[in-house]
């Protein structure tokens, strides 16, 4: 069971590599890195079912903390100007 | 028991999650892929954290699925409308099947700020020679035909004076013959959108702005253009 959940967020991650690595635009690929952030969560939450250790989850929050920050700049710089500037 | 729904709540979550980044390769924009990532990724994670909390019931790792699903309900959707707003800014064009932008559209401003009030107008009983001769002295396209009273009976334009000029002799007639009688009247409180919708189908220049029947202005296309570029008219003029 537990192998079933990585191999589906393995399909989770790889989609959104192809989605950052094709683009087209900056917040495409600034979208697939905020959702793959989300997904790593996942990943920590199944560790930690699997190992029963909780510092998991420790990990998961300080990584949605920081790919929330990190995307509200990255939003913020999209707004005041292209990437391409 | 706590096993079986814990599994079912995380294999239901999975399930989301692979929905929802289907939706960020499959869908069309920037807006609806992060619509669709955002909802069904999100959902996912909260699933696959309760299925985790279910399992270790009241113990710090259950405790801190519960705050993790509580982060991740606020953050991931201010972050996705950041992101989108970003994106906006930065000049990203929607899919050309998008059927409306409202967040695109000059933010609400009603005819009343934007109307020229001292209107150039007509009676209809003027020979249609002088009107003629004011439009081309005052260099305007058309004026409204007003009665003496105020009320509105119609508009004259330079097309209304050409066409009526190929079907007959304008020295003999007046006003009345050759304007258009199904004026489009408005309100002052009407939202410009409204306005500059009609004035963009291409049969319009100017739309009169009336309040119980008396005319009190006049929106024309240059009036809209007005607003479009307030604030940036000196920048323009230097370079």
């Amino acid at each position: 069971m537990i192998t079933f959940f990585y191999i589906s967020l393995l399909v989770c991650c790889s989609l959104c590599m192809w989605r950052i690595g094709r683009g087209p635009t900056p917040p495409d690929r600034a979208m697939g890195i905020d959702i793959l952030g989300i997904i790593v969560v996942g990943f920590c939450a199944v560790s930690a079912l699997e190992t029963g250790r909780d510092f998991y989850m420790n990990i998961a929050l300080a990584w949605s903390l920081l790919s929330f920050i990190g995307m509200i700049a990255l939003a913020k710089h999209l707004e005041g100007k292209g990437f391409d500037e | 028991m706590t096993e079986i729904i814990s599994y079912t709540a995380i294999t239901i979550g999975m399930f989301f999650n692979i929905v929802g980044c289907i939706g960020i390769n499959r869908l069309p924009d920037v807006y609806n892929r992060l619509q669709a990532a955002t909802k069904c990724v999100t959902m996912g994670t909260c699933l696959i954290l309760l299925g985790i909390m279910i399992h270790a019931g009241i113990s710090p790792l259950g405790i801190k699925a519960l705050l993790c699903v509580v982060f991740i309900l606020v953050t991931s959707p201010t972050s996705a409308h950041a992101l989108a707003r970003g994106a906006y800014k930065s000049g990203v064009k929607l899919w050309k099947k998008s059927c409306c932008d409202q967040y695109g559209k000059v933010s609400l401003i009603n005819a009343h700020d934007v109307m020229k009030k001292d209107v150039i107008t007509v009676s209809p009983d003027t020979p249609l020679q002088d009107a003629v001769d004011l439009l081309v002295e005052m260099k305007i396209t058309g004026m409204p035909v007003v009665e003496p009273d105020g009320g509105i009976i119609g508009i004259i334009s330079e097309k209304d004076m050409i066409d009526y000029s190929n079907k007959s002799n304008i020295k003999t007639a007046k006003v009345r013959d050759a304007m258009s009688a199904k004026a489009t009247v408005f309100s002052p409180d009407t939202d410009i959108n409204i306005i500059a919708g009609v004035l963009s189908t291409g049969k319009f220049r100017r739309v009169p702005i009336a309040e119980n029947g008396k005319l009190v202005g006049i929106v024309s296309r240059r009036d809209i253009m007005h607003i479009l570029t307030s604030g940036k008219k000196k920048e323009a003029g230097k370079k």
